[in-house]
């Protein structure tokens, strides 16, 4: 089978859920580049009736079940997601075929030791951890709502991650911009030297990138030829210094097209260029559950019109609109990369 | 592939119902070609479920608008349990899993009223 129409065929799949839930929609943190305007807060009662009520009447016909944890800060709701995760572990007692795949992009403020056991023993097993820099860089951008530093207790809360011993990925992510760049070679080896011999840690490079947010106009994003051969210079340094760490990132082009070099990504890479990359807002069995119980297809645009697809009900019932639906999904027909990678540039 | 958009729908549980006939037979095929009972490849669902509407629905409603309780059924019963359409007068299914159940259980044509 071709790598388009396996793509094709996952895509349509009732066999296969993906949900990116928002537990809530605050954060703690107020990030200099972000788009998100935090005006909807944690997840009703109501709501998470339904996300639990769609998940158990899926169960029973689904093989894959994908929960990525998104926000906002989803761990400002840990119950909810802990509420979540353990109906989850109780529909796989009596759904031996349902595998489900939890992961979380979180801050790490509130991923202390206790908390990231108890949730790695739920099944969530991915993390996305964000810095932007060496600490003193980091505390300019990365800014706790109140103004005050974060990287501290972040780098201890992934560190103390080590220590457990389970399994588990985490993804570090950098984000990387014309100010913080040559600052991120040293960012690097503090975490090859701290995480380098352990293969549950990854780093991703990616460049910073305008989503929307009050402060696009001022971002330093990499924009010239020149900025595109210092990322370069990044990406082989942070290579050259991981002989066993997984790096991920981009590469000396302006774009953000990952790279899996390196011997420990042979297998991911072979995988790549069969499937071309599919966002999951491109695929139909794919939804962003807000936190006010709306379906969307990206989490980028949150608030735009064309993003709303549907609504999930209390009952575990879900309305979808079609007409809605299916633009996000033209990728799959017409196997353009560009659709199925973002299938929002186009459409809004 | 085609530039065209295909045909589709979600029932109440976001499943996805697929109208069009080209994609149908696209899927199948490539499930066939596969051996879909016997599928082993890593990467690729175990089921594959198609589901095939069993009637012309309406066109779709103006949005946002929620979707009516289903209808209680008359006491005699022994009629396709739809209801007619108010603003096109078509046909509309109220209930696809009642209606399967009715028409499987008095043995009558699901395509006719």
């Amino acid at each position: 089978m071709k790598a388009t129409e396996q793509t094709l065929v996952r895509a349509l799949s009732n066999s296969i859920l993906h949900l990116t839930l928002m537990p809530t929609e605050a954060c703690n943190f107020r990030c200099t580049y972000c788009y998100e305007d935090f005006a909807l807060g944690k997840m009703s009662p109501a709501v998470v009736r339904g996300v639990k009520g769609l998940i158990a009447a899926r169960a029973p016909s689904l093989d894959e079940l994908y929960l990525a944890w998104f926000g906002g800060e989803p761990l400002l709701a840990l119950d909810v997601v802990l509420a979540v995760q353990e109906h989850v572990r109780e529909l796989q007692l009596a759904h031996p075929g349902l595998h489900d795949h939890a992961s979380m992009t979180t801050n790490a403020w509130r991923l202390g030791p206790a908390v990231f056991e108890r949730l790695v023993g739920l099944g969530v097993g991915q993390y996305q951890i964000s810095f932007d820099g060496p600490a003193a860089i980091h505390d300019t951008k990365r800014k706790r709502i109140d103004g005050k530093p974060t990287f501290a207790r972040i780098w201890d809360n992934v560190l103390a991650m080590r220590g457990v011993e389970r399994d588990f990925n985490v993804i570090l992510r950098l984000h990387v911009d014309r100010e913080n760049l040559d600052a991120m070679f040293s960012l690097v080896d503090q975490i090859h030297e701290a995480f380098g011999d352990d293969p549950r840690f990854e780093i991703f490079l990616k460049p910073l990138a305008r989503y929307g947010g009050p402060n696009d106009a001022s971002l330093p994003v990499l924009e010239t030829d020149e900025d595109a051969r210092r990322l370069a210079r990044l990406h082989q340094h942070a290579h050259g210094r991981a002989d066993r760490a997984r790096i991920r990132g981009a590469t000396g082009s302006r774009a953000s097209t990952p790279v899996r070099a390196g011997p420990v990504q042979a297998t991911a890479a072979a995988v790549d260029k069969r499937s071309p990359k599919t966002c999951y807002a491109a695929k139909g069995n794919s939804y962003v559950v807000r936190s006010d119980g709306r379906l969307c297809k990206c989490t980028v645009v949150l608030d735009h019109p064309s993003n709303t697809v549907g609504r999930l009900h209390e009952d575990g019932t879900v309305e979808i609109d079609p007409a809605l639906a299916r633009p996000w999904m033209r990728g799959l027909w017409s196997g353009k990369a560009g659709e199925l990678a973002c299938p929002m540039i186009g459409l809004i | 592939m085609s530039d065209r958009t295909f045909e589709i729908r979600f029932d109440k549980l976001g499943n996805i119902i697929i109208d069009d006939v080209e994609l149908q037979n696209r899927l199948k095929y490539l499930l066939e070609l596969n051996g879909e009972l016997t599928l082993r490849l890593k990467n690729l669902p175990r089921r594959f479920k198609i589901i095939l509407p069993p009637l012309q629905l309406c066109p779709p409603r103006p949005w946002p608008q929620p979707i009516p309780a289903p209808e209680p059924l008359p006491p005699n019963a022994d009629y396709c349990p739809m209801t007619m359409c108010d603003p096109c007068g078509k046909l509309r299914m109220i209930n696809d899993r009642a209606h399967q159940e009715q028409w499987e259980g008095i043995g009558g044509d699901p395509g006719k009223l």
